[in-house]
């Protein structure tokens, strides 16, 4: 008898790859640089999320990386390191004169 | 309103000497051990739940959560709210960036958004300036 496997994801929906993100990203970087969506590439089987600078006073200030992470083991494929980040998300905080 | 349930009253000042502002934000983590530094008690923890968070807040602890704000009808950002009461559909929070407060969101919606901010929570259980 033939056994049907359905192969099971450890990240299966884009809040998932979200908080994974967020948690990461609140952990080493700090709270102004966050994820808000993600996107499923079939192909490399990976979940795109691009990484932005935001303050409550001011909303999204922009882009500073894009993180990756792997479907079905939900580690992560990609991402900037946190010193990179800071220093890019400190720049752009200084160009909008945030104190 | 976390710290004065304690009958503790700690100024701004006070407050900007334990944290720091980096503009970056105050990550909850590292709160917890900032707040170790000067004698408070309090734990972090990424696994709680709204039932939690309802039992915290009728014992008078009032839970530091990370909420994503677009959910809640803001502009795009991360941002750490204080959660003061858990009702039936509903949660009562003070956000410390909105003058007007506390503000109440369905529980669906803060849910979501404290799900997609990676579910932080940041509890103080006792606080006393050394």
């Amino acid at each position: 008898m033939d056994i049907l496997v359905k192969p099971k994801l450890s990240v299966s929906t884009a809040e998932e790859a979200i908080s994974i993100v967020n948690r990461w990203l609140h952990k080493d970087v700090g709270m102004a640089v966050h994820a808000t969506k993600a996107q499923f590439d079939s192909i490399t089987f990976c979940w795109h999320l691009p990484i932005e600078v935001s303050f409550p006073s001011r909303g999204t200030l922009g882009t500073v990386g894009d993180a990756y992470i792997n479907a079905a083991t939900g580690e992560f494929a990609g991402k900037p390191e946190a010193e990179d980040l800071i220093e890019r998300a400190e720049k752009l905080a200084e160009a909008f004169r945030i104190e | 309103m976390v710290l004065s349930s304690f009958g503790e009253n700690w100024t701004e000042y006070e407050i900007t000497e334990i944290f720091g502002n980096p503009r970056l934000g105050i990550i909850l983590a590292q709160a917890q051990i900032k707040l170790a530094n000067v004698g408070a008690i309090s734990e972090f923890d990424t696994e709680l739940n709204l039932d939690d968070l309802r039992d915290f807040t009728r014992r008078n602890i009032f839970p530091i959560v990370g909420v994503e704000r677009h959910i809640l009808g803001y502009l795009p950002a991360s941002h750490a709210v204080v959660i003061s009461r858990v009702m039936s559909g509903n949660i009562e929070i003070f956000d410390p960036f909105e003058k007007e407060y506390p503000k109440i969101f369905g529980q669906k919606s803060f849910e979501t958004a404290w799900q997609l901010s990676g579910k932080e929570c940041l509890i103080i259980h006792a606080a006393s300036k050394k």
